[in-house]
C-alpha cells in the first residue's frame, strides 16, 4: 500500500497540533461551540446521543497489519473495547471522550492514520472496491487511482468548505461492488478499444431523503484529464450549489435544478479554462503511488483445490461456499470475514477480534486487510492452503459465520441507540431478524439476499438499495418501519420501491417473513434469486401478502414499549 | 399511593439537559449541585417559560456543558421518566449490548 512521506507525516503533525490547540481553546472558552463545531467534524468528531463518535479514515477501505493493531489498541485504551466499521469503509469508536482525541490522533498518526475529512462539508474518503487488486474482473487496481484522488482532496483549500459533504466512489470492474451510481461523482475505469485507461465518470447519484442514480457525464476520460475535470466539477458545485438549505445542497439537487446538459456545459467550460493551465501530474509521485500497489510474490505458493476440504465440517463448508470468492491467481482465494454473527452488532469487531485478524493478515495473507462498505472485513490474498487454518482460528472469536452474501449479511446503520439524527432504531431489528434466520434455518434455502437497514431518512444503512431495505422512523413517538423492495447498488442501480404503510417493529418481523414466503413459494426454482424472482413478479404480490385488505386489526404494540 | 391516585397526579414537567463537554456524557441539571448525570437527581419544572428562563440563565453562566436544551417528562410523584424514546436511551443508554 501507498508509504507516507516525510511531508506526508509533517501533515498529520501539524493537524494534530492544530487540533490539539483548537481544542484547548475550546476548553479554555475561547471558542464557542458554534465556532469548534465546523473544526472538530473536519477532523472527524462528533458529539452523538452518549458520548463524542470518531470517525477514522481507512483510504479506499485498505489496512495493513499494523495500523489494525492500533485500531485495537484505541478500541481498548479509549473506547468500551470494541469499533464499528461503516458503510464508507472507514471505522467510529462511540464513546470518545473530548480532551482523549489529539492523543487518539496522534496515535494513529504514528501509523500514518488520521481522522481528517470523514466529517464536514468537504470531499470525504475515496471508496472502492474491497476486492482491489485481487478481483478477477478487474481492469486495473483502482487503488492508485483512489490514492491519488486522497491527496489531491486532503486539505485542498478551494473545498474546506463545501455547500456540504462529498462523496467519491470508484470501480474498475463491470461488476460494481464500490456503489458507484450512488455517489456524489462515480468514477469507473475503463479501457479503450485502443488499450488506454480512462475513465466514465457520473454525477449527483446518492441515497438519504432524495435517493438519485449518478448521470453520466462523460463515457471515457484519457487518465490524464483527471484531475482537471473533478476540479472543473468542484468548481461548478462549489459555486452554484445551493447554500440557503441544507437539504438541498447536495450535487445531487444541483444537477436536477440545472439538467445534466446545462451541468455538463458548465463543467466543460470550466475544463477547457483548466486543462490548458494545469500541469500534468507528476509522473514520479504516479510511480511511486503505483508501486505502492504492487501485486504480492504469488509464486511461492503451491497450488490447492478446495473440494475435499468441504467434507471437513458443515461450517466449513459454509465458510467456503459464502465467504471465499474467486481470485485472479487460482491458486489464492478471496476472504471476506463476516462481521455479522447472528445476534450481535452489524458492523461490530472488538479489539481481541481485530488483533486475530491483523494476525492473519500477517501470517497467511500478505499483509494486506480491506473494509468493505457492506462492514465485512476482506482478506483479499489467501493462500487457499491456508483457508482451513484461517477458519479455525476465526472460529475461535466468533468471525467464521458462513454468511457472506446471506440474509444475516445485513447492512445496517447505528441508529438511535448510538445516532443523535436517527429516528428509530436499527441494530435490534438486524439482530432479532438474524437470530429469526439462524433459528428457522432459512438462509441457506433463501439464498442471496441483501437487507439494508437505516435508522433515519439520511439512510447510512442504504436501505434504498438493499433487496429488501427497512427504513426506521418515529411516527407519533412510536417507531415505524417502511420496507422496500427491489434496491439494488451494483451497476444495475435501482432505488428500491415502498411496499406501503410502515409497520411495527413487532410485525416488522411477520412482514419479513411474508415478503420471504411469497418469493419462496412464487420463485421458479431455487436457482431463482430474491431479487431475480422480484424483477420478474414485480411489486404486486408482495403488497397483497402484505396488506390484506380485510385485515384491519390495529398495529401491534411497538418494541419501545417491549423493551424499555 | 393507587395506581389511579399516581395517574391522576402525573404531570407533564421540564428538564434542562445537555452534553458534559469533556466527556460528551448526558447530563442533566440540579439547581443546588449543578450538572448530574442521573436523570432522577434532576431538577423539574412545572411551567415550561420559567424553565426556559432558567435555560438562558445557566447557558450565559458556563460554558463546559454543550448542547443544552429542554427536554419534556411525566413526574408520577414517584419519579421522573422521559416522554420519547430518544430521551429515554439518552438517560438510560443504548438498548443493545
Amino acid at each position: 500500500m501507498y508509504s507516507y512521506t516525510e511531508f506526508d507525516t509533517q501533515f498529520l503533525t501539524d493537524r494534530i497540533a492544530e487540533f490539539r490547540a483548537q481544542v484547548n481553546r475550546r476548553i479554555d472558552g475561547v471558542l464557542s461551540e458554534d465556532e469548534f463545531k465546523p473544526l472538530r467534524l473536519q477532523n472527524g468528531l462528533y458529539l452523538q446521543m452518549h458520548a463524542y463518535m470518531l470517525r477514522v479514515a481507512i483510504p479506499y477501505g485498505t489496512l495493513r497489519a499494523e495500523q489494525m493493531r492500533v485500531l485495537a489498541k484505541i478500541a481498548e485504551r479509549f473506547d468500551k473495547g470494541y469499533g464499528h466499521f461503516t458503510t464508507r469503509q472507514n471505522i467510529q469508536y462511540n464513546w470518545i471522550k473530548l480532551e482523549d482525541v489529539a492523543d487518539i490522533l496522534g496515535d494513529l498518526a504514528a501509523v500514518d492514520m488520521h481522522a481528517i475529512q470523514t466529517s464536514g462539508n468537504c470531499i470525504r474518503n475515496i471508496t472502492t472496491d474491497h476486492f482491489a487488486g485481487a478481483a478477477k474482473d478487474e481492469v486495473i487496481d483502482p487503488r492508485p487511482l483512489a490514492e491519488l484522488l486522497r491527496q489531491w482532496s486532503t486539505g485542498h483549500p478551494e473545498y474546506a468548505f463545501l455547500p456540504r459533504k462529498f462523496k467519491f466512489a470508484i470501480t474498475a470492474s463491470d461488476q460494481d461492488r464500490a456503489v458507484i451510481a450512488f455517489h456524489d461523482i462515480g468514477i469507473q475505469i475503463a479501457r479503450s478499444p485502443a488499450g488506454e485507461i480512462g475513465y466514465k465518470i457520473f454525477v449527483g447519484g446518492g441515497l438519504g431523503r432524495s435517493p438519485r442514480i449518478g448521470r453520466e457525464l462523460v463515457a471515457f476520460l484519457p487518465e490524464a484529464d483527471i484531475l482537471p475535470y473533478l476540479d472543473s466539477v468542484m468548481s461548478v458545485y462549489n459555486l452554484h450549489g445551493r447554500r440557503d438549505n441544507k437539504y438541498k445542497a447536495r450535487i445531487k439537487i444541483l444537477i436536477d435544478e440545472l439538467g445534466i446538459e446545462q451541468s455538463k456545459a458548465k463543467i466543460e467550460a470550466e475544463f477547457s479554462l483548466r486543462k490548458a493551465q494545469q500541469k500534468p501530474i507528476d509522473p514520479e509521485m504516479m510511480e511511486r503511488i503505483n508501486n505502492g500497489f504492487n501485486v504480492p510474490d504469488f509464486s511461492q505458493v503451491a497450488a490447492h483445490t478446495l473440494a475435499s476440504d468441504r467434507s471437513i465440517s458443515p461450517g466449513f463448508a459454509a465458510f467456503l461456499d459464502h465467504n471465499v470468492s474467486e481470485h485472479k491467481d487460482d491458486r489464492h482465494a478471496i476472504l471476506t470475514i463476516s462481521l455479522k454473527e447472528h445476534g450481535k452488532a452489524p458492523g461490530d469487531a472488538t479489539a481481541e477480534q481485530m488483533r486475530l485478524i491483523a494476525d492473519l493478515a500477517e501470517t497467511y495473507a500478505y499483509d494486506d486487510i480491506r473494509i468493505s462498505h457492506e462492514q465485512n472485513i476482506i482478506l483479499p490474498h489467501v493462500p487457499k492452503q491456508h483457508l482451513l487454518e484461517i477458519y479455525i482460528q476465526l472460529s475461535s472469536m466468533g468471525l467464521a459465520t458462513g454468511n457472506i452474501g446471506l440474509a444475516s449479511d445485513m447492512i445496517t446503520c447505528p441508529g438511535l441507540d448510538y445516532c443523535s439524527l436517527a429516528t428509530a432504531r436499527s441494530i435490534p431489528i438486524a439482530t432479532q431478524l438474524a437470530d429469526r434466520f439462524k433459528a428457522r434455518q432459512t438462509e441457506e434455502a433463501i439464498g442471496p439476499l441483501k437487507i439494508k437497514i437505516s435508522g433515519c431518512i439520511n439512510a447510512c444503512g442504504h436501505h434504498h438499495v438493499g433487496h429488501i431495505g427497512i427504513l426506521g422512523l418515529d411516527r407519533a413517538g412510536v417507531e415505524n418501519y417502511q420496507i422496500t423492495l427491489g434496491g439494488d447498488g451494483s451497476e444495475q442501480a435501482v432505488i428500491g420501491s415502498r411496499t406501503g404503510p410502515g409497520f411495527s417493529a413487532e410485525a416488522l418481523f411477520g412482514a419479513v417473513d411474508t415478503i420471504l414466503d411469497v418469493y419462496l413459494d412464487g420463485r421458479h426454482d431455487p436457482e431463482e434469486t430474491f431479487i431475480a424472482f422480484y424483477r420478474r413478479a414485480g411489486m404486486p404480490p408482495f403488497k397483497t401478502a402484505l396488506y390484506p385488505l380485510d385485515d384491519l386489526r390495529p398495529l401491534p404494540p411497538s418494541i419501545e414499549q417491549a423493551a424499555i | 399511593m393507587t395506581k389511579a391516585h399516581i395517574h391522576a397526579q402525573t404531570q407533564l414537567v421540564h428538564l434542562i439537559t445537555g452534553n458534559d463537554l469533556m466527556t460528551g456524557d448526558v447530563i442533566y441539571l440540579h439547581k443546588i449541585k449543578g450538572f448530574v448525570k442521573n436523570i432522577s437527581q434532576a431538577s423539574y419544572w412545572a411551567d415550561g417559560e420559567d424553565a426556559a428562563r432558567q435555560l438562558s440563565l445557566v447557558e450565559a453562566a458556563q460554558d463546559k456543558i454543550t448542547g443544552l436544551y429542554l427536554m419534556k417528562a411525566k413526574d408520577n410523584g414517584e419519579h421522573i421518566a422521559p416522554l420519547t424514546l430518544k430521551e429515554k436511551i439518552r438517560a438510560y443508554g443504548p438498548t443493545v449490548s
